[in-house]
């Protein structure tokens, strides 16, 4: 053991020798914090997302997330888009987009990442390095572009956070975001600004889908 | 008295009568005081999620040891090395060591008061290896050579024509830029940046204890491409960040936004458990955790001030404070400012140099009212000024004046042998200090033993 390690961990027993009282033991089980919801999970986070600027879309099948992107790509004059989730470059490609010129980050115009979760009262996109996107991806490019499905709306927070301890057990990735909305700053005289580092608009695209 | 308390005196007198200071910071914190609440409509009762956050606090704090030894085996299960920091120099020898070993010329940097407080970027300038700060207000203020003004808005204190005047004289942009042009200068000029940067460090605003990771919250993205593109990535954290669990963040990052900047969530709340792992496409290879005392244990071993390592630096203490308002954020010569700045302080460095920051409050008690995590910390404050008596740090004449104070309080008969022409001498001409910024006291010109007979006969 280093020896700074040694001395902190010393003082800090000698110190906890003279215990303080718990300040509100009575709320050790306390739990829900949060307004609990009042709709729909897509409509609850539809809502929350377009309120920050996200902008959200709803597929009823790949086929015609294939055609919106296609559309969105054709009206931005973009030609190049970055992906590194090979599902989602085959299962759009099998439907007829496969607009995916861009060899890396660095370059592209927008990125598709996929997502762990949404999370409907916060409008937030959970994603981790669990996925092939990585850390890059969804913040570098200059417009992101999130594909969701149905069944991977939940309300809170702390269902994300359950939903990560079951699913990687002892194996929880590198990184984790919950990634709310473009990038955004008030610096400067608390003037909202958006698209500061990352990326200045966020669009996510719901595709309908059941629990398989 | 001391340094710091002259230099603190002559400072907050400056700044109190500067009203175009007083006009820029109430439009900004007028600004914050409109969304708090707006963020607090999301919990279904705030007081009890403020309680319960205080309780887990309590819990981290009174098993810190446990905690902080199971933070170390978990992150260093993935890779990450823990390195302990006893006070600052310690936490710059490793930083020093490690951009030595890397080779570094280029460290992006996010925003961190504990950077701030160990004094990283001159020690890096020094070592000849720059420093870049990539949060846009920490960025303003590196360019105007400014510490940060306030611990959540760093350059609150500037107004856009004043952040656009630093732009043009130092990076030659248009004098009349309007923010979103100014802001989207910084992203031009730091995307570059995160690419060639060779260590990016960041702080943590948690450290969670039974993953081994690490929370970072912001809003610009900054703090996420500080640890994606950079070879190493490391961060430097206080020992009293600690959540026992990474189930604790569910309400703690909603609690950090709403009463930080009144968001329900801000944009990006990550988690960072190691470097980038075996099945993972991209992220530093090396990923380093200092954790660092620097008089932490101190604040710990006082078992009556223990609860302000409770706090989560949100900033509404210092929004709400004010003193703050008037004197603003770099009058206190600090890391740390405004009510909670007072109160740790004196315990991180020198209760004697630090004790007048104790004084530089009315008791309002408006922080407590406000703290996210409901520190008691006018009551700290006071805690403090007991203290630096205690320790002998008064001044006699002061001592001699409380004493006579006192007496005088406790006897009735002595209250009762002068009427209120008297006692407004005593206090007004004796007591100058007192008046110097105060209208003069007017007492009653009867006692209240007079007044109490008075009121009884009328009944």
């Amino acid at each position: 053991m280093s020896s700074a390690k040694h001395n902190i961990l010393k003082k800090i027993r000698q110190a906890l020798a003279t215990p303080v009282p718990a300040p509100f033991p009575h709320h050790e089980n306390a739990e829900n914090f949060f307004k609990p919801s009042q709709q729909e999970l897509e409509i609850e986070f539809a809502e929350n997302f377009t309120k920050l600027l996200g902008k959200f879309s709803f597929c009823a099948d790949m086929k015609e997330l294939s055609e919106q992107l296609h559309l969105l790509a054709k009206s931005r004059n973009w030609t190049k888009i970055f992906c590194r989730e090979p599902e989602i470059k085959h299962d759009l490609h099998t439907n007829g987009f496969s607009n995916f010129e861009s060899p890396d980050v660095h370059t592209c115009e927008a990125s598709i990442t996929d997502c762990e979760l949404l999370i409907a009262r916060t409008g937030s996109i959970l994603m981790t390095t669990g996925q092939r996107s990585g850390r890059t991806t969804s913040v570098y490019a200059p417009v992101h572009i999130c594909i969701a499905y149905t069944d991977q709306l939940v309300y809170d927070i702390k269902d994300g956070i359950d939903f990560l301890k079951r699913k990687y057990r002892d194996n929880i990735p590198s990184f984790i975001t919950l990634a709310t909305g473009p990038s955004r700053t008030a610096d400067i005289e608390k003037t909202l600004v958006v698209g500061v580092h990352g990326p200045k608009e966020v669009f996510c695209f719901l595709v309908e889908r059941n629990a398989s | 008295m001391s340094e710091s308390a002259s230099s603190f005196i002559v400072k907050s007198q400056l700044k109190a009568r500067d009203l175009e200071h007083r006009k820029k910071i109430n439009f900004n914190i007028g600004k914050y005081n409109a969304t708090v609440p707006v963020g607090k409509e999301q919990f279904s009762d705030v007081l009890l999620a403020r309680e319960k956050a205080k309780q887990v606090k309590w819990k981290a704090i009174e098993h810190l040891d446990k905690y902080l030894e199971q933070f170390d085996i978990e992150t260093s299960k993935r890779g990450t090395k823990v390195l302990w920091a006893e006070t600052a120099e310690q936490a710059l020898e490793h930083v020093g060591r490690i951009c030595k070993e890397k080779n570094c010329r280029t460290l992006v940097k996010s925003k961190s008061m504990v950077t701030e407080e160990i004094h990283l970027n001159k020690f890096l300038e020094k070592e000849g290896i720059e420093s870049v700060e990539t949060d846009l207000g920490e960025y303003i203020q590196q360019l105007d050579d400014e510490p940060p003004y306030h611990i959540v808005t760093p350059a609150m204190h500037k107004s856009k024509e004043d952040v656009a005047k630093l732009f043009a004289e130092k990076l030659g942009t248009d004098p009349a830029a309007t923010p979103e042009q100014l802001t989207l200068v910084a992203r031009e000029k730091l995307r570059q940046k995160y690419v060639q940067a060779e260590v990016g460090v960041t702080g943590a605003n948690f450290i969670i204890s039974d993953i081994g990771g690490i929370a970072v919250t912001e809003n610009e993205g900054n703090a996420r491409l500080s640890c994606a593109w950079p070879k190493t990535h490391i961060v430097i954290a206080g020992i009293e960040k600690v959540l026992p669990s990474i189930s604790d963040l569910a309400l703690f990052w909603p609690l950090l936004s709403t009463f930080g900047t009144g968001q329900k969530v801000t944009v990006y709340n990550s988690i960072i458990t190691g470097p980038k792992q075996a099945n993972e496409t991209d992220g530093p290879e090396e990923m380093y955790v200092i954790l660092l005392d620097n008089g932490r244990t101190n604040l710990l071993a006082n078992a009556a001030a223990r609860e302000a390592l409770y706090c989560i630096r949100c900033g509404a203490c210092l929004n709400a404070c004010p003193v703050y308002k008037n004197i603003g954020g770099h009058t206190y010569e600090t890391t740390y400012s405004g009510p909670i700045g007072s109160v740790i302080t004196p315990h991180l460095k020198d209760m004697d140099e630090y004790k007048h920051l104790s004084y530089a409050s009315s008791l309002c008690g408006n922080c407590t009212e406000v703290c996210a995590v409901r520190i008691n910390l006018h009551e700290l404050l006071l805690e403090n000024r007991r203290e630096s008596v205690l320790v002998g740090s008064a001044g006699i004449a002061e001592r001699i004046a409380w004493k006579a104070w006192k007496k005088a309080s406790l006897s009735r008969s002595m209250m009762n042998m002068s009427n209120g022409k008297v006692k407004n001498w005593v206090v007004n001409k004796m007591f100058k200090s007192w008046t110097r910024s105060r209208s003069d006291l007017n007492f009653s010109q009867k006692t209240f033993n007079q007044m109490w007979e008075e009121f009884r006969s009328d009944l």
